[in-house]
């Protein structure tokens, strides 16, 4: 899968067709221009590009997305920890830690998610 | 061979432009050199007071203005300095003004000939010098320079469609995206053409394409009133001001919102200071001279400067809390270092350690520098944006045709035509005419500085042609005892193409090569050669012009101006006929019946290049009853009712006959005089 980053602006494009999927082309063009100024143009251009991503399809005149916003997240996580991680879980959360400690809450949650996970691994 | 005759001619054309420009930025590197001494001096200054030296060294290489002054620096070197007051460091070459098409004489010489005829190629020699060759390329390098202007800028505003305002993405609150901005890095635009980033080339390129889009925005913008003009976008990688009668501020989508602060200051500061323009107008003024390396130098270090000058007036009004983060935001916003050749104004570019380390210092910039500052301002621009005087005497040299006594004359008629005659042997009747250019007593000699004009004539009963031509200028030496003058030496130039630089090296101080070379006696030359030769064959010249322009009359073409361009030689001939062409002209006019039609508008417009004081006049056009194109005998009628009359009255006939020639014949023959 070629790289899903997307930047501020294409993420609120999709957010707006995540939101109201599947949608009408006529109806994207609307709704980009209200929301975002955008010509007809620019919006198939973006359009174009998500596509090509693998983020969305254009059949028929209707946008229908080929992954949802949680896949997509964690697809994106995943890439951005094998780049720039090498792929090691422990790495990331040392790198992401050594700025900012976690929470109580978020310590309990960590800890609730890794159980749950070596029961699968068990099973 | 077409393409390259257009190429000379293009560059002929070019060649006193490109000169001018390149003497221009020769004489400003001075300036230059001045400027960049000062901006280490004055590092400690208030940073506006740099741009008065930057305006200085702009207009000195926009404006063709020339002061001259006996202050100036740039005469400590000895250069010559034009009529113009400009200094010359580089001459035009004398062939480039009229790329003569030369043609071998019998003898093998070759030989200037006035004669632009259709000669067997073979024969010709192309006599063009290295200006004129090289000039188009300055045209070609400006216009590349435009080009990519204009293609950039389309290329970024295409680039720049996807931008969304500020506002949207305030009003809207935080993205659901988890906020890895620790690093901005991550967020990973498109990657960005060598080009892109690309401004003062686009908004350049806003004033010849985007004025219109540039007003419909301003309107837009009233309508809706989004914040202030700035907007975001994934497609950058730095914040940038773009666009000149309506900038807006782009900002990377992924900055971190803490440094959006003291970026939109910083580019604030540079509207406020109308950045967007002088980068603008400089990148103007570079296209013009992208020859000069020194020029581009002075463009990096001019950016840099807009750069420091916005960073001060940030920092003026900063606490030390906000210093930092204004520090941090530079250093994360810094983009690669070879963003300087064309980058906008952007953010973090050039200079990033020298700006980083200003902005920590946080020292206000020195108030009491400002008047020093200024002096060396001035100075800088009397002693270095100023053009010295000429060589001479601290005066520019005036030129003045020398007068020669009537032996003297002779002399030199005799020397050319015994120079001329052991260059040609073609078998015609040989004749001279001279111009004096230059006369100086050395002790018992005189050094005389002539073009002369040397003209072989052959006459076979009916037509009357040119077997042989030189036309030159050239150094005579003479022993003078008493009123008689003996040759001692004859010095020209050779015409192997190395005319121009042997030329230089002879000539004195007091004489120009521009005059020693200059065109404008040549016709006169021709006609007192033609004239010699008409005497000495005892020709009828009447006969001979009533030939010639029955053959112009009659060549092929509609309108007169075919005519003379199917027949060029009859039309020149009958001009180098001179005062026997306007004497046989003014008795046909005067014939009882007039001239009608094409002949008799082509009898006028001889008459008229024969003496340039005719032409369509206003006591001619009255006469006329204002008619848009009067016929030849309408107007030859009208002037001598009016002009020619009217001069007699107010002139008399005497004065006349020394400064209006042609008139003075036209009463004469009018009046059945000779």
């Amino acid at each position: 899968m070629s790289d899903l980053t997307m930047g501020l602006i294409e993420t609120r494009f999709a957010e707006l067709i995540w939101a109201r999927e599947p949608i009408s082309t006529g109806e994207l063009t609307a709704l980009a221009q209200r929301e975002l100024g955008w010509k007809r143009s620019t919006m198939y251009t973006v359009l174009r590009r998500l596509c090509d991503k693998g983020l969305f399809t254009l059949e028929e005149g209707t946008v229908r997305s080929r992954m949802s916003r949680e896949t997509y997240e964690a697809v994106k996580s995943e890439q951005l920890i094998d780049s720039s991680f090498g792929g090691s879980v422990p790495a990331f959360l040392a790198a992401f830690t050594r700025r900012r400690k976690l929470t109580e809450a978020e310590v309990k949650e960590l800890r609730a998610l890794i159980d749950g996970l070596e029961e699968g691994r068990k099973k | 061979m077409n393409l390259l005759r257009s190429w000379i001619a293009l560059g002929g054309a070019l060649s006193p432009l490109v000169l001018s420009l390149v003497n221009r930025s020769i004489a400003a590197l001075w300036l230059l050199a001045a400027v960049l001494l000062l901006r280490l001096l004055l590092r400690r200054a208030p940073k506006w007071v740099l741009f008065l030296l930057w305006g200085l060294l702009a207009l000195r290489l926009a404006l063709p203005l020339h002061i001259n002054t006996s202050l100036s620096l740039l005469g400590s070197a000895p250069v010559p300095v034009n009529n113009a007051g400009q200094v010359e460091y580089l001459q035009q070459d004398a062939a480039v003004r009229k790329p003569q098409l030369v043609l071998r004489s019998p003898v093998g010489q070759a030989a200037a000939t006035l004669e632009p005829v259709t000669i067997d190629t073979e024969n010709v020699v192309c006599v063009a010098a290295p200006q004129a060759l090289l000039a188009p390329l300055w045209l070609l390098g400006a216009a590349g320079m435009l080009l990519y202007a204009l293609i950039s800028s389309l290329r970024l505003r295409y680039r720049l469609r996807e931008a969304i305002p500020l506002e949207t993405i305030r009003m809207s609150g935080k993205a659901h995206l988890p906020d890895l901005s620790a690093d901005s890095r991550i967020f990973r635009t498109a990657p960005l053409a060598p080009v892109a980033s690309v401004w003062p080339p686009e908004g350049f390129g806003l004033i010849l394409f985007g004025l219109k889009g540039a007003l419909r925005r301003r309107r837009l913008r009233r309508a809706e009133r989004p914040e202030d003009g700035i907007w975001l976008s994934d497609r950058v990688d730095a914040p940038f001001l773009l666009g000149l009668f309506s900038p807006r501020i782009y900002l990377p989508a992924g900055l971190e919102p803490e440094y959006r602060e003291p970026v939109l200051r910083h580019e604030r500061a540079h509207l406020c200071h109308r950045d967007n323009w002088w980068k603008g107008l400089g990148w103007l003024l570079l296209c013009f001279f992208w020859f000069d390396p020194f020029l581009w130098l002075a463009w990096y270090l001019f950016g840099r400067d807009l750069e420091l000058a916005c960073d001060e007036r940030v920092i003026r009004t900063c606490s030390e809390g906000e210093r930092k983060a204004y520090a941090s935001a530079l250093l994360s916003c810094s983009i690669p270092r070879r963003a300087w050749l064309y980058a906008p104004l952007a953010f973090g570019e050039s200079g990033i350690k020298t700006r980083l380390r200003a902005v920590m210092r946080g020292k206000k910039p020195a108030r009491w520098l400002i008047l020093p500052a200024l002096l060396l301002v001035i100075a800088a621009a009397v002693f270095f944006a100023t053009d010295p005087l000429g060589a001479v005497n601290g005066s520019a040299p005036v030129w003045e045709q020398p007068l020669l006594s009537p032996e003297l004359d002779t002399a030199v008629r005799e020397a050319v035509l015994n120079q001329g005659q052991k260059l040609f042997r073609s078998g015609g009747y040989p004749t001279e005419a001279h111009a004096a250019l230059d006369l100086q007593a050395e002790g018992e000699d005189v050094v005389l500085w002539v073009q002369y004009l040397y003209l072989e004539l052959s006459w076979d009963g009916d037509m009357l042609t040119e077997t042989g031509a030189m036309r030159t200028p050239a150094r005579l030496r003479f022993q003078r005892t008493g009123e008689d003058f003996a040759l001692t030496e004859f010095w020209q130039p050779g015409m192997d193409g190395d005319y121009a630089r042997q030329l230089r090296e002879q000539l004195p101080d007091t004489l120009p090569l521009s005059r020693a070379d200059s065109q404008e006696w040549v016709m006169d030359m021709t006609r007192s050669c033609y004239a010699g030769a008409a005497e000495h064959f005892g020709i009828d010249t009447d006969a001979l012009c009533e030939r010639l322009f029955t053959a112009l009359e009659t060549a092929e073409g509609e309108d007169m101006r075919e005519k003379i361009h199917r027949d060029p030689l009859s039309y020149r001939r009958l001009l180098y006929l001179g005062s026997y062409s306007a004497h046989w002209i003014i008795a046909r006019f005067l014939e009882p019946d007039g001239q009608e039609g094409l002949r008799g508008d082509l009898l006028w417009r001889i008459l008229s290049e024969l003496d340039d004081s005719l032409g369509n006049s206003g006591a001619i056009r009255r006469e006329t009853g204002g008619l848009y194109n009067p016929t030849g005998q309408l107007c030859f009628d009208a002037w001598l009712k009016n002009e020619v009359r009217n001069s007699e009255q107010a002139k008399g006939l005497p004065w006349m006959e020394e400064h209006q020639p042609i008139a003075a014949m036209a009463l004469r023959v009018s009046r059945g005089e000779a």
